[in-house]
């Protein structure tokens, strides 16, 4: 599965403004609502799901990385965003550090496969340093798609 | 004059005193491989990979899983991740050192409870 094939082109979020985990994660879940990926009465519901599952261990899988996500039975088919954030924010993550790089990812219920093939693409290609580096550098939306798309065709980590 | 018994007690003694016998244990290393397989309906996501690690992590030995000629470290959430390890998918579970055979069980309990998660659909 290619980054592609779920992450929402339009969604994408370089210099997030949020300092907290809760702040994150509603601006990275408005940045889907505003390009029509989810509907406006599920904003709040998302991120309370999403807030539920952080309780039951911080996605934040080290490196600087996390992967906020949900199921949510608005969504027919897996839907995703990426965000960066410049100063990082603090997400209890199971390294201690500061988290950088956001996959914020939602899923329709009964297809845990379309998750789980979205963690496999993204652990992948991040465990290229340079990709993961210049992520986390990236000042622009489009830099970030550039360097999504470059992942797509195999210029990282094989 | 000392009888030859008495002389290799006390040399195995010396031997003991200078090493430690904790070292003399980590010399005789133990690979231990056992087949796991996933039981839980989401597969090994986000949250089992994160069980895996604090489990494996509590263990000296190196501990690998294996899947179709592909190995991940299990202290490595992120190599983890990597398998995208379906429900149902074997794998081989490998630790290699001291507490190998104790690592081998705690994981493989681990795998075999479905990491808490076959009682309810999340």
């Amino acid at each position: 599965m290619k980054f592609s094939d779920f992450i929402s082109e339009k969604a994408i979020r370089a210099e997030l403004t949020a300092d907290t985990k809760e702040g994150v994660i509603a601006e990275l879940v408005e940045s889907l609502l505003q390009v029509g990926e989810i509907g406006a009465d599920e904003k709040a519901d998302i991120i309370a799901a999403i807030m539920k599952r952080e309780e039951l261990g911080s996605t934040g899988i080290g490196r600087g990385v996390a992967v906020p996500h949900t199921k949510h039975g608005s969504v027919d088919k897996l839907i995703g965003t990426v965000g960066v954030s410049v100063d990082g924010v603090d997400f209890n993550s199971l390294d201690g550090e500061k988290v950088q790089l956001f996959f914020l990812l939602i899923s329709p219920p009964e297809r845990p496969g379309d998750h789980l093939r979205a963690l496999e693409n993204i652990s992948r290609q991040l465990r290229d340093e340079t990709f993961c580096r210049f992520l986390k550098q990236s000042k622009t939306p489009d830099d970030i798609h550039q360097l999504l798309e470059e992942a797509d065709n195999n210029q990282f980590a094989s | 004059m000392q009888s030859a018994k008495g002389r290799i007690a006390s040399e195995l003694a010396g031997f003991e005193i200078r090493f430690g016998l904790g070292d003399i244990a980590a010399m005789s290393s133990t690979l231990i491989t056992r087949t796991v397989s996933v039981r839980n309906s989401q597969g090994l996501h986000a949250r089992p990979a994160d069980l895996l690690v604090r489990e494996a992590s509590r263990h000296q030995a190196s501990i690998m899983l294996e899947k179709d000629g592909y190995r991940v470290d299990c202290k490595s959430i992120l190599s983890l991740l990597t398998l995208g390890a379906v429900c149902g998918t074997e794998m081989s579970l490998t630790a290699d050192g001291a507490d190998a055979e104790q690592a081998v069980a705690a994981i493989a309990e681990l795998f075999d409870c479905g990491f808490f998660e076959l009682e309810h659909t999340e």
